[in-house]
This record gives structure tokens, C-alpha cells and sequence, in this order.
């Protein structure tokens, strides 16, 4: 569990949006950061192959859906990038897909 | 009268467009013509190139996220006003340009102006009969 900006999230509500929004692969990675006083997350998703468009449009539409479906979930502002698949580490368990930078 | 483009997901990180045109160039592909729609976190790296399909298969084997689109190729004059008349007929035929790039062409040739258009199946019928010069694809691979 993190606790960014005073509230709880749990990086398996993070997967279990993702799941649902679909068009992603099930790989995802947590940064979180601190820019001057405030707790920022980013949390960075693989485009899937069958999903990639040649639009940026459609790109972006993805990219701000699941941004809209984190923040309703989370109750937290946070980016998203989308990245190349296979780029994220495959973990063994759920160590490795969080990455905080903070201190 | 379709040309086949291949597009590739590139991440905004450095070394990626170096990748991609390094996997090309290891198969003897040669690229004709490209462009790259760039966003803060990523970019899409557009080709026009001699062989696209045994680009498709390559970059696939690499792992690249790669596509195939359907494009139009349009030659004109090397002259001032050629690519205004084109764009008036194609807004004439209500034919929506999302992008396009240009590149010019060798020798006698003139100038060739990628689009990609809303519906590509109407906007070849609508320029069947308007008198602009629709290239086809192999015509374009192989210049």
C-alpha cells in the first residue's frame, strides 16, 4: 500500500482498472515522485499490439480513459504514459511495480 | 490506388527511431518517404518504404508495435499553387485529410503528397474522376 498525497491506493486497484478498460496489456508500473511539496504518481502502461493505432487521437483518447477510470477509482490525480510492450519488468510478485522515488 | 504505410509506436526515450531505422536497414529495406507524429510521451513514426510488407513481418519479429495503413499518394507540379489545387479539389469532394507529408520526386517527377483521408474507400472514388494524378503503390515503393 502508498499512501500519496494522504490517501491509501493500493497498486491492485490500479490493475483491476486496467483490466477493465481493456485495450492494454496487463503490464503496468507505479512511479511516485515528489515535486516541491507534493506526492505525484504516474503509472505507465503498455500499448498492446492489436490495440495500437496509427492516430495519435486514438492514442490519446486510451491514455485519457484510463486516466478518468484511475482517478475515479483512486480519488487521486494522476498521469499516465503509455510505453512500449515488453519494456516493464516482469515481476515475480508485486515488489518490482512500484517504484518510489520519494525520499 | 492504396498505398501501404507502416506506422510504429515509438516511445518518447532515446534510441528508439535509431532501433527502428537500424532493424530496417539489417533487412534491406529502404525507406521512401516518413514522418513522425510526436506527442509529449510518445510518437508515431510513419514510413512509406520499398518493401512494406516484409517491413511489417521484420519489424514484428523485433517486437516493434507496428501497423499497416492505407494511404493515398498524389503527384502534382514542383510549383508554387500545386498543392493549394489539390487540397480545394479534395475540400471540394469533401474529402477529409486527417494528415499528410511530401516529399519531391526524382528526375521528371514532381512533387508527392502522402494523405490519409477520413474514408479512404470514398475519397478513391471521388478522385477517380477528378483529374488529379492518384499514384498506386508500387509505383510509389519503387521510385
Amino acid at each position: 500500500m502508498l499512501i500519496i498525497r494522504g490517501v491509501n491506493v493500493f497498486p491492485s486497484q490500479i490493475e483491476s482498472v486496467l483490466l477493465e478498460v481493456g485495450q492494454t496489456e496487463p503490464h503496468y508500473q507505479i512511479i511516485v515522485d515528489r515535486k516541491g511539496a507534493l506526492d505525484v504518481i504516474e503509472v505507465l502502461v503498455e500499448v498492446s499490439a492489436s490495440f495500437f493505432s496509427d492516430q495519435v487521437r486514438q492514442l490519446e483518447v486510451l491514455e485519457a480513459r484510463i486516466k478518468r477510470a484511475l482517478e475515479s477509482a483512486l480519488g487521486i490525480s494522476v498521469k499516465v504514459r503509455l510505453v512500449e510492450p515488453k519494456t516493464i519488468e516482469r515481476s515475480e510478485g508485486k515488489a518490482k511495480r512500484v517504484i518510489d522515488k520519494r525520499k | 490506388m492504396k498505398v501501404k504505410q507502416i506506422s510504429v509506436f515509438l516511445e518518447n526515450k532515446t534510441g528508439r527511431l535509431a532501433a527502428v531505422t537500424e532493424a530496417l536497414a539489417a533487412n534491406g529495406i529502404n525507406i521512401r518517404a516518413l514522418s513522425i507524429a510526436d506527442t509529449s510521451d510518445f510518437g508515431i513514426l510513419r514510413l512509406i518504404v520499398d518493401q512494406p510488407d516484409k517491413a511489417y513481418e521484420k519489424l514484428k519479429e523485433e517486437e516493434f508495435t507496428v501497423s499497416i495503413t492505407d494511404v493515398i499518394a498524389v503527384e502534382m507540379p514542383d510549383q508554387p499553387g500545386a498543392l493549394s489545387k489539390v487540397l480545394n479539389e479534395l475540400g471540394k469532394a469533401q474529402i477529409n485529410v486527417e494528415y499528410l507529408y511530401a516529399f519531391l520526386g526524382r528526375g521528371e517527377r514532381g512533387a508527392i503528397v502522402v494523405f490519409r483521408v477520413e474514408d479512404l474507400d470514398s475519397a478513391i472514388k471521388k478522385l477517380a474522376t477528378s483529374g488529379l494524378n492518384v499514384l498506386k503503390g508500387e509505383e510509389l515503393y519503387k521510385m
